[in-house]
């Protein structure tokens, strides 16, 4: 009768040891299911981040694009002053559908005449000595600055007036 | 373990790259920029400017618009390299306590 009870007390070490190395791959693999999720979930995270600066870069892009013609329309109404000319009508429409555009991706200029300075918003291309006027007035705005969703998209390049 | 950057300090342009998921990220500056001008500037009203900003009215205030500065890094301010870049630049220099390059920003 005793060697069934040794038996017995054999398996059910065994059974206990079986057990414990279960529990401890079911720890392990509950581990690193938990460290496969959470790295699975930082992984959607930051392609979501990347997705979304990519559309914004993208939006950024073109729209610059789209600006370099907006002032090639915005030069020749400035230089041909002649506003009866057919030809400067239609630039005129086609430069307007151009604007709504970009006020349609919220794109909008900002006015830099008579405004002081400010490198946020402006790029000094030149400096005019004039006492009479306020230091660091601008003067001249030589290419209009433009917002996209209210964040400078392009500074206006501005001629600004320096005392010394 | 913190976090390893990697500075590209350029003499027109830098970079700053952090490690990260085992692969070097470029940082971008609040506009978008992966490159910045090596460029700081003391507005002023003496608000400290840095990159794009400081390069965007350096016209404006030259004399404390600092540019181009690792050309001094490591040369003696008698050298012949240094006094032929003090020349055509805007901002005043003067030679360290060690012989080296300082350069006056504001009032200091």
């Amino acid at each position: 009768m005793a060697e069934p009870e040794q038996k017995s007390t054999e398996e059910e070490l065994k059974e206990s040891s079986l057990v414990d190395t279960l529990k401890q791959q079911a720890d392990d693999y509950l581990k690193g299911w938990q460290t496969e999720r959470a790295n699975l979930l930082n992984y959607q995270r930051g392609e979501n981040e990347r997705i979304s600066k990519m559309l914004i870069l993208n939006e950024r892009n073109i729209i610059l694009e789209v600006l370099s013609v907006v002032d090639s329309f915005d030069l020749m109404i400035k230089t041909f002053k002649d506003e009866a000319n057919e030809y400067i009508q239609g630039a005129k429409l086609i430069y307007d559908q151009l604007v709504n555009f970009l006020n349609k991706h919220n794109c909008t200029s900002f006015e830099s005449l008579n405004q002081i300075f400010d490198p946020n918003l402006h790029e000094a291309i030149e400096t005019i000595e004039d006492e009479t006027k306020e230091n660091h007035l601008i003067i001249a705005e030589i290419q209009k600055g433009y917002k996209l969703n209210d964040v400078v998209l392009r500074p206006a390049k501005v001629k600004v007036i320096i005392n010394k | 373990m913190g976090k390893v950057i990697g500075i590209d300090l350029g003499t027109t342009f830098s970079e700053v790259a952090v490690f990260q998921n085992g692969q070097p990220q470029i940082l971008e500056s609040g506009e978008g920029e992966r490159t910045i001008p090596s460029v700081v500037a003391l507005s002023k009203n003496n608000e400290r400017l840095v990159g794009t900003l400081a390069k965007r009215q350096a016209i404006t205030n030259p004399q404390n618009t600092v540019f181009s500065v690792k050309r001094f890094i490591g040369r003696r301010f008698d050298d012949k390299e240094t006094q032929d870049d003090i020349k055509t630049l805007p901002y005043e220099t003067r030679q360290s306590a060690n012989g080296g390059v300082e350069i006056k920003f504001g009032d200091k």
